[in-house]
């Protein structure tokens, strides 16, 4: 257990010594989040819209924010990058020396980064968050009441929110951790995580909430498992989801966590066979 | 004018030799080429999606249709791509070459540093989002409500190499700024953030923001102006200012050059 500790303190240091991506991050993402606000609001007063993909003005808003400031958090974690370079250069000879298997010691890593990330980016952007609802949640006394819409977390609390949220930082582990063993047959994967990652963020719900999408599409994306990382987490969060619906998503998003977890060993025992490295 | 004329000639020899050797480069790298083709798919890609969707909930967006929508992508798609042809990428080198003292390399050479550095590579890659944006704005084009004049379509494609100009001007300005502060991340990504306003239609913008970012910070003028220029939707005064806002950029760029170079000491050994 205590690898696993040291593990993830490594990653949460790692993480600090690039400390500037949080402030970056911090800098650039709330522009973003703005013009796709205003680029909405603009959409929903030229066309009168009543709702677009059952969603309010405040609320598309506030699903807009929330999927701006989660993606950083929840999208951009960059695990396959790591992976693949690892299986690249030849550093993964060390982990087939050490008693601990490779996937555990990247998910402990993988949390040590997350918790920095958590104080370093996310604090931070909830505490801004927090002032921008300020005005909804003091009942309109405030100017800029209506801008966004109050939280209303679903059904079951905060509990089911927080879980959505965890099950999403899982599944986007596994899915990215199983792409970075793709090295083992392709070496240089640069541009297909590129590509990846401009996909993901629109199957996730992470550029518009995925109602927005036509039926057959959005069919499609319910059978994948991103939309667990930006769209459920936010449904939980705004309330979207009834009591059962939201505990059948809920369950759906653990399912795919076992399902991923057995597709990375799969590919990690196929892929090893084709390692080969030459120390120095 | 002969030596105005024959130092021409000179820059545009070096430039074709430049051009030769990042064709043979890319030719090297094939499978780079692909998927870096592949990645702009893929961008394009979500970008029309983006359209898509929010022309699938409302037909006008401010008085834009789809068809001044697509055109302002396609405008986008022109004048971001000249600038990652030419100077996009080697602007970013920039703040290394002054870490390093690497810059000297090209003090020394007898052609303008500012143009070498700026010019050192021609990154064929990005000749696709050009070719890309040049189809999808003669697309929209023949489908605006009304047909432009030739007149229109002439301002057309000055303001978008004006936009071009304008956004590599920017984005060397974000770089240059590493002679006084030592890197170029902090006011590159201080620039891709507020660059956000210039890649939606300025009819989102609030009128404060859209005078902001038209008058002191001219984004709005790189993508937008252009494509109500081909809606016959831009007055003369605008259209002069969009002028007037690039040469200015340019001119600016130059004189943070100077400075930068005027304050450069060599750290190389």
């Amino acid at each position: 257990m205590n690898a696993y500790v040291s593990a993830a303190r490594n990653g949460f240091r790692t993480a600090l010594a690039y400390r500037w991506d949080f402030l970056s991050s911090s800098l650039y993402t709330p522009l973003f989040v703005l013009v796709q606000v205003l680029l909405w609001t603009t959409a929903f007063r030229s066309g009168g819209l009543e709702q677009a993909g059952g969603l309010s003005l405040p609320e598309m808003r506030s699903y807009l924010l929330l999927a701006g400031l989660l993606w950083p958090l929840l999208g951009r974690i960059h695990v396959d990058r790591a992976v693949a370079g690892e299986v690249l250069d030849g550093a993964l000879s060390l982990y087939l020396v050490r008693p601990l298997p490779h996937l555990r010691h990247r998910l402990a890593v993988f949390c040590g980064e997350r918790l920095a990330w958590g104080l370093g980016y996310g604090v931070p952007m909830a505490a801004g968050l927090g002032l921008l609802a300020l005005p909804a949640l003091l009942g309109g006394r405030t100017p800029g009441a209506g801008w966004f819409a109050a939280p209303e977390v679903g059904t079951g609390g905060w509990g089911p929110f927080a879980l959505a949220l965890a099950i999403g930082l899982i599944i986007a582990f596994l899915l990215e951790y199983t792409l970075g063993l793709a090295a083992f047959w392709f070496g240089q994967i640069q541009g297909l995580i590129f590509i990846k990652g401009v996909a993901a963020q629109v199957a996730a719900g992470g550029l518009f909430p995925l109602e927005l999408l036509p039926a057959g599409a959005r069919t499609v994306l319910e059978y994948l498992p991103w939309r667990y990382i930006i769209a459920v987490p936010i449904g939980a969060y705004q309330g979207r989801m009834g009591g059962p619906e939201l505990w059948s998503e809920l369950a759906g998003g653990l399912a795919w966590c076992l399902a991923l977890l057995l597709a990375a060993v799969v590919t990690w025992r196929a892929g090893l066979r084709r390692f080969t490295a030459q120390g120095g | 004018m002969t030596a105005a004329w024959e130092s021409l000639r000179h820059y545009g020899r070096v430039y074709a030799c430049i051009v030769r050797m990042s064709l043979r480069e890319s030719a090297r790298f094939r499978a780079n080429f692909l998927v870096s083709l592949g990645a702009h798919l893929a961008i394009d890609g979500v970008h029309l999606l983006v359209a898509a969707v929010l022309f699938s909930q409302t037909d006008r967006l401010e008085g834009w249709t789809p068809a001044h929508y697509l055109l302002f992508l396609g405008t986008f798609h022109i004048a971001d791509g000249l600038e990652m042809v030419f100077c996009f990428f080697n602007s970013l080198k920039l703040p290394e070459y002054i870490r390093k003292g690497e810059l000297d390399v090209f003090l020394v050479r007898p052609l303008n540093a500012q143009w070498l550095v700026l010019f050192y590579r021609f990154n064929v890659e990005s000749v696709f989002d050009i070719l890309y944006g040049a189809g999808l704005a003669l697309w929209a084009l023949g489908r605006l409500a009304v047909t432009p004049t030739a007149g229109e379509v002439a301002m057309y494609v000055l303001l978008t190499l004006n936009g071009a100009l304008l956004l590599g001007s920017l984005n060397c300005i974000s770089q240059i700024l590493a002679f006084w502060l030592g890197q170029g991340r902090a006011s590159m990504l201080m620039l891709e953030g507020t660059l956000e306003f210039g890649f939606k239609p300025d009819v989102v913008l609030p009128r404060w923001l859209w005078a902001l970012f038209t008058f002191v910070l001219p984004i709005t003028v790189m993508f937008s102006f252009p494509t109500r220029a081909a809606g016959g939707l831009l007055s003369p005064g605008l259209t002069a200012w969009a002028l007037v806002a690039g040469a200015g950029t340019v001119l600016l760029q130059n004189w943070l050059w100077n400075k930068g170079v005027a304050r450069y000491s060599s750290a190389g050994g």
